[in-house]
């Protein structure tokens, strides 16, 4: 059960990413036009594009890594003997891990200390400064819980299987 | 605090042997960045400041071209407009070996004056033409090659925004330094045409020839009517809108997404899945490129921070030599550092330092800011760090390595230094059209 | 000898950055022995806008940039937008330490110097504005490529503020994609924009806020002889770059007069509507925000 949730959330971001470039194309149409015909753009446009971006990026991340869609190298693995290899693969993940869980708990800290000091991003609009640092946090918490899946499940992080 | 040599060698040595081990790209440059930032920028407080740097690493709004440019890309290719175009222009170009490859060249070029991100150039031309190349047998160095070199190209010809943030930084007139990089462009996608030409001359099986049958002139009229034609309609939107004053180039690439809709609606070619498809397409790219430009920007920053680049630009030009052997050096500096860092950062270490020397021994600054573009245009495309490789990387189908990218794309990076003797040799490649202008 | 880590938000070859490092240049010639900054760089190591928080961490020492990034977290930065006293004038009055408590307070940096000050924006057209019978701007509809500070000041004279990234203005300009720009008096000639913007409207309303900005704790462990070297040396400059860019600003509007820009001045009842337009927008923001430093802020920054 709780798997399931889980597989929904990685899904469901993925989906949401993917929405976030659709709607980023809707955004700048309506506000070209907008512009165009004289009338006001929407001031939260741009704004809300930038934040856009590291959204789709730390909700289609995750999924990604499901997908083995991170690139990596892995010439120099594949001159390894295979035992060694596996041995390395097994210790990046745990690597992986580590690193991720490090990032997205400074991530939750500076995001708290801005809900503390009450900082605001001044953009095209003003938006809380909480937000970036915890989709920051988000994303890197859900990646290296699939690194760690994947280190549960006995299997290794190769890129090579990056199917499109 | 450490020499700036040891801060080098351990950042970049780090990086090297995390992505030698096989930790994805953008793991790598993250896990020397904890270790970077705790020294550097100073234990737990500098890997807060790093978490505060990555928020603003992406959220730029020049980098929108980046994911939409892509769109475009998959939803040409997946509702199978980018075929139909493909093969109505094979039947113009009957038998030539390689066409694809001419194809590329000559759509990379064009794109690049719609759009002014290398990287958005490079993935769009990647995701639309790779597959059909791929299917016909061409070799990588006919495939990858041409679509990396002239994806770069993005940045040279204008519009670029590059080229503008140099100009500002480096004191040069912003106008004549964009259009300066109209001929050097040209020029460049001229000797990619002749690198093909000589590849498969040396290798005729890298481009296998395949039955084109003989198209009437009627038939090659109708096609060009009914699959190029309309393909207008997605340039005018690109590029007339900027012309015509009504979108700046980024918001440009909005537009040419909506036009290949309108024309995919128009042939009854779109439906739910190819949206689907398109969308989960645009997002695997995109992710995978901006998580990797969180990682290496910050990454950049740490090693500018830590004065490593600083160093190493103010030793690598610190000595007494003439003025050409002085741009060797530059030369080297702008390739070394393009090997590691992002183009803006590069521009900002270097350039305080390059540019007294430039006006000092005599150097146009419009000629230097051209011969600047283009070196830092060749570190998008040198291992082991150059960002459209891992693009390309990304795009490319299973179980291709970044040596058989890099293999690719060799020829290509010769090209350029051909353009850079050329600059040297002949100034008014660069001068000449601003002048007239 | 004690050490500071400095930071500039802006590449360090561009005007306010060669401002700031002068002030580095008088620390340090008066500091031997004693106190010395050391320049670290600026944007590229790191970003613009998270430098004020790396001062306050403890990761640099030192922040020099504009107060107004900060607007959302400090609404007190409008004072100095829309101050109408030079910042010589602020430390003589008390503004100054209003200020200084305003940045420790709410951003937690300690407030060294209000330099560069003096320098005020303009409006600038591609085509001639038009003008009402009154001798008011017509603006209407005008799609003015904007800043967050004077972007509700645009509103209310009619015109669409426009938010476009610096590097895409220059295209747009070309393409008449905007009929302007609000930009200040220097460096409008740093990104070729006066290619296009061909007349400028006086008078020039706000000012420059640019702050230098200490690390609280390393501030207060300086030695008491590190402390007043910074502190007569930052007042001091406050002065010294007030004048260089005064004679920067005079430079530039011969020049671009020179070179063909046509100057509007309003006059009379219309310039101070204008100018009443500007700087109530930064005021009432400041209001609106909610700060009980208001009052004694508009006593000393705002004399018109
Ligand atoms: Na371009
Ligand atoms: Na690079």
């Amino acid at each position: 059960m709780l798997t399931r949730i889980y597989d929904g959330v990685i899904h469901g971001l993925a989906a949401l990413a993917a929405l976030t470039f659709a709607l980023m194309v809707v955004g700048i149409v309506v506000d070209v036009g907008l512009r165009n015909f004289g009338m006001r753009p929407v001031q939260a446009t741009s704004a809300l594009i930038e934040y856009g971006l590291l959204f789709a990026t730390m909700a289609g991340a995750p999924w990604l890594i499901r997908d083995r869609g991170h690139v990596a190298i892995r010439a120099l693995m594949g001159l390894l003997p295979a035992g060694l290899s596996r041995i390395i693969d097994r210790a990046a993940l745990v690597l992986c891990v580590a690193i991720l869980a490090l990032l997205g708990w400074r991530a939750a800290v500076v995001a708290w200390e801005a809900v503390e000091a009450g900082a605001v991003d001044i953009r095209s609009i003003g938006l809380p400064g909480w937000i970036l640092p915890a989709m920051i946090c988000a994303g890197f918490v859900l990646m290296a819980t699939e690194f760690l899946r994947l280190f549960l499940r006995g299997e290794t992080y190769d890129a090579s299987n990056a199917q499109h | 605090m450490m020499s700036w040599t040891l801060a080098t060698a351990l950042m970049i040595g780090g990086v090297l042997a995390l992505m030698g081990l096989g930790l994805p790209v953008a793991l790598a440059f993250l896990g020397i960045n904890i270790v970077g930032a705790w020294l550097f920028l100073g234990g737990m407080p500098g890997i807060d400041q790093l978490i505060a740097n990555a928020t603003d690493s992406v959220t730029s709004f020049s980098l929108v071209p980046v994911p939409l440019f892509v769109l475009m890309g998959e939803l040409l290719f997946q509702s199978g407009l980018a075929i139909r175009v493909f093969d109505a222009l094979d039947k113009c170009l009957g038998r030539a070996r390689g066409r694809l490859s001419y194809m590329t060249v000559a759509g990379g070029t064009l794109f690049a004056t719609l759009s002014g991100s290398s990287m958005a150039n490079t993935a769009m031309l990647g995701t639309t033409l790779m597959p059909e190349m791929q299917k016909r047998g061409y070799k990588n160095a006919l495939v990858m090659g041409p679509i990396l070199a002239t994806g770069s190209l993005a940045m040279i010809i204008p519009p670029s925004s590059l080229a503008v943030l140099l100009g500002s930084l480096a004191r040069i007139d912003v106008g004549a330094l964009l259009i300066a990089g109209v001929l050097p462009g040209l020029v460049l996608a001229v000797l990619f045409a002749i690198t093909i030409r000589t590849l498969i001359a040396l290798d005729p099986e890298a481009a296998p020839a395949y039955d084109a049958e003989r198209a009437s002139l009627a038939e090659i009229a109708a096609a060009l009517l009914r699959d190029v034609l309309p393909m207008g309609l997605v340039i005018f939107a690109v590029i007339g809108l900027i012309l015509l004053g009504w979108a700046t180039p980024t918001e440009s690439a909005a537009f040419g997404v909506v036009a290949v809709l309108i024309l995919a609606v128009a042939y009854r070619r779109l439906d739910r899945a190819v949206l689907v498809r398109s969308l989960r397409g645009t997002l695997a790219v995109s992710a995978m490129m901006l998580t990797i430009i969180v990682a290496s920007t910050t990454f950049a920053q740490i090693l500018a921070f830590s004065g490593a680049s600083r160093g190493v630009v103010t030793w690598a030009t610190s000595f007494e030599v003439s003025g050409y052997v002085m741009l060797v050096f530059i030369f080297l500096v702008l390739l070394v550092m393009g090997m590691f860092m992002d183009q803006l950062s590069i521009m900002m270490l270097s350039l305080p330092i390059f540019m007294p020397l430039v006006i000092h021994f005599g150097f146009d600054t419009v000629w230097f800011g051209v011969f600047m573009l283009v070196a830092l245009e060749l570190s998008l495309v040198t291992p082991p760090f150059g960002l459209l490789l891992f693009v390309m990387l990304g795009v490319a189908p299973r179980g291709t390595t970044l040596w058989d990218v890099t293999k690719a794309v060799f020829p290509y990076i010769l090209c350029t230094l051909i353009l850079l003797v050329l600059l040297v040799l002949f100034p008014p490649l660069a001068t000449w059209l601003p002048s007239v202008g | 000898q004690e050490v500071i880590r400095a930071v500039t938000a802006f590449p360090s070859q561009l005007a306010f950055s060669q401002s700031f490092l002068g002030f580095v240049d008088l620390v340090n010639e008066r500091g031997e022995g004693v106190v010395r900054i050391d320049y670290i760089g600026g944007p590229e190591a790191i970003p613009q806008n998270q430098q004020l928080d790396a001062a306050a961490r403890g990761v640099v020492d030192m922040h020099y940039g504009p107060a107004s990034f900060h607007l959302g977290t400090m609404p007190e930065a409008d004072a100095w937008v829309g101050s109408t006293v030079t910042s010589m004038e602020a430390r003589e009055n008390g503004g100054f330490a209003i200020m200084q408590e305003a940045f420790a307070d709410r951003l937690g940096v300690e407030l060294l110097a209000h330099i560069d000050s003096g320098i005020q924006f303009h409006i600038y057209t591609v085509d001639e504005p038009g003008r009402a019978e009154d001798g008011t701007l017509a603006l209407d509809g005008a799609r003015l490529r904007s800043q967050p500070i004077y972007k509700s000041f645009f509103e209310t004279l009619g015109a669409v503020p426009i938010s476009v990234p610096v590097p895409d203005v220059y295209t747009g300009l070309e393409r008449n994609t905007f009929d302007g720009a609000g930009w200040p008096i220097v460096a409008i000639q740093d990104l070729s924009w006066d290619k296009f913007l061909k007349y400028r409207v006086d008078p020039g309303f706000f000012q420059t806020d640019l702050a230098v900005v200490m690390n609280p704790a390393k501030w207060e462990g300086l030695s008491a002889e590190a402390q007043e070297i910074l502190t007569q040396a930052a007042a001091d400059y406050e002065q010294i770059s007030y004048d260089n860019f005064q004679k920067v600003i005079a430079d530039t509007d011969a020049k671009v007069q020179d070179e063909g820009m046509t100057v509007i001045t309003l006059e009379g009842a219309a310039r101070e509507a204008f100018l009443d337009a500007a700087y109530d927008s930064a005021w009432s923001r400041m209001e609106a925000a909610g700060t009980d430093r208001y009052d004694a802020l508009r006593d000393a920054y705002y004399d018109r």
